[in-house]
């Protein structure tokens, strides 16, 4: 006989009234298809679903955590890296700082070099100049005691119709050069004042 | 009012027993082909599954991924190959425990004899993970401790966990089932679809979940204290 019991459809052999719990054989023997159903499905679900789906999660999150290690060190390689090139900015920077010293440096000695040089060489030109300067000085001097002398021989002489002594020519002459001395040859104004 | 009582659908004679295939019977292989149909959905899809989640895969991966972190937080190493077993055995428990929000249907769970043969299995692998991790010596700790004479002690002890693990489940599914058939009977016509909605939410789902988790953290416990006995 075929009979629709809760939504299924079954070949009933032998009516048997349904009911709630019993502790007989019947209860033992119902154990047995469980167990089977539940062991096969056991292993079923553990091989068709748990083991793989599981193999794939661990091998994603091995991945991922290798990925993440990776990243770690590649970041940490950058860091280095960073440092590196930060201390080697420094360096250039002493360096640079340093090269601008010294080119500074050199620059100053050479400068003061130079114009020690220079002020040298001036001194050398102001004192030959001077030298020249004297030299000139005591030339004009000459020359112009000379023609005084010169001069007031031949005024003296025209004066006086008569030729005047040598000697008292002379210290004539020499009252006559410290007289204009004092009064026109001053040390100060040596070249313009001639 | 709703019958309580389990259906038998037929009588198959095996090696000369009459067994009853009782909608239990035939319920739990429903549930089998809906899991089994499940993992087999799943591992065909397994081959497309990609590094950012969604949809399916994003199920798939919660359940397992969830009942992989449960079992290494709350298992030893040892017992870590067992995972497929715990996370079918709650998987099963789980879907039968709220087969009854189908109209008219039982779960399969009100009925001893399932409860009872997965008890025998989380008994079977208790002795296995002792033996296996701590070789027979787990047998003389086990049964022949303080003093031989303690045996028969030790063996109701041992044998009274599958059968307290079962009628646990057992009595918590039934009870919900009666009750719920109760209100059913005593309701009102307009009220049936109201108040037993209510009660099978809490019976069949809140609870069905609760005894599914309670059964396989009871074994799961079980099994990793006799795995690290010494």
């Amino acid at each position: 006989m075929i009979v629709l019991n809760q939504g299924f459809l079954f070949l009933l052999n032998t009516p048997v009234e349904p009911r709630l719990f019993g502790m007989d054989q019947q209860t033992f023997l119902q154990v047995a298809p469980h167990l089977l159903n539940f062991i096969v499905l056991a292993i079923l679900m553990t091989f068709i679903l748990y083991k793989p789906v599981r193999n794939f999660l661990n091998e994603r999150a091995e991945r991922i955590a290798k990925e993440l290690d990776e990243a770690e060190s590649v970041r940490q390689s950058a860091y280095s890296l960073k440092e590196q090139y930060e201390q080697r900015l420094k360096d250039i920077e002493i360096e640079r700082t340093a090269i601008l010293d010294d080119a500074r440096k050199q620059a100053m000695e050479r400068r003061n070099r130079d114009m020690a040089e220079a002020k040298k060489e001036a001194d050398a030109l102001k004192a030959r100049a001077d030298i020249e300067i004297a030299a000139e000085l005591a030339r004009v001097k000459d020359q112009v005691e000379q023609s005084i002398v010169e001069l007031s021989s031949e005024m003296a002489g025209k004066l006086l119709g008569v030729s005047i002594d040598p000697s008292i020519h002379s210290r004539l002459y020499d009252e006559a050069m410290a007289e204009l001395e004092a009064t026109v040859f001053k040390p100060s104004a040596a070249p313009a004042a001639v | 009012m709703f019958d309580v009582a389990v259906p038998i659908h037929g009588v198959v004679n095996i090696f000369g027993f009459d067994l009853w295939i009782t909608n239990t019977i035939v319920v739990s292989w429903v549930v089998s082909a809906i899991l089994l149909t499940f993992a087999i959905v799943a591992r065909i899809k397994l081959k497309s599954f990609t590094d950012k989640p969604k949809g399916f895969q994003n199920v798939v991966e919660m359940m397992v991924g969830a009942f992989d972190g449960f079992m290494k937080s709350n298992g030893t190493p040892k017992i870590q190959w067992m995972g497929g077993w715990f996370f079918t055995l709650f998987a099963f428990l789980l879907i039968s425990n709220i087969f009854g929000l189908l109209p008219g249907q039982r779960p399969p769970t009100a009925d001893w004899p399932l409860p009872f043969a997965l008890a025998l299995t989380s008994f079977f692998f208790i002795q296995f993970s002792g033996i296996r991790h701590n070789g027979w010596g787990y047998i003389k700790r086990t049964y022949l401790s303080p003093h031989p004479v303690f045996l028969p002690v030790n063996i109701l002890g041992e044998f009274s966990r599958p059968i307290s693990l079962s009628f646990r489940l057992f009595g918590n599914i039934l009870g919900g089932l009666i009750l719920v058939s109760l209100i059913y009977g005593i309701a009102p016509v307009i009220a049936r679809f109201a108040i037993p909605v209510a009660l099978h939410l809490i019976f069949d789902l809140a609870f069905g979940a609760l005894q599914a988790f309670i059964f396989t953290i009871l074994s799961l416990t079980f099994v990793g204290l006799a795995a690290a006995e010494s």
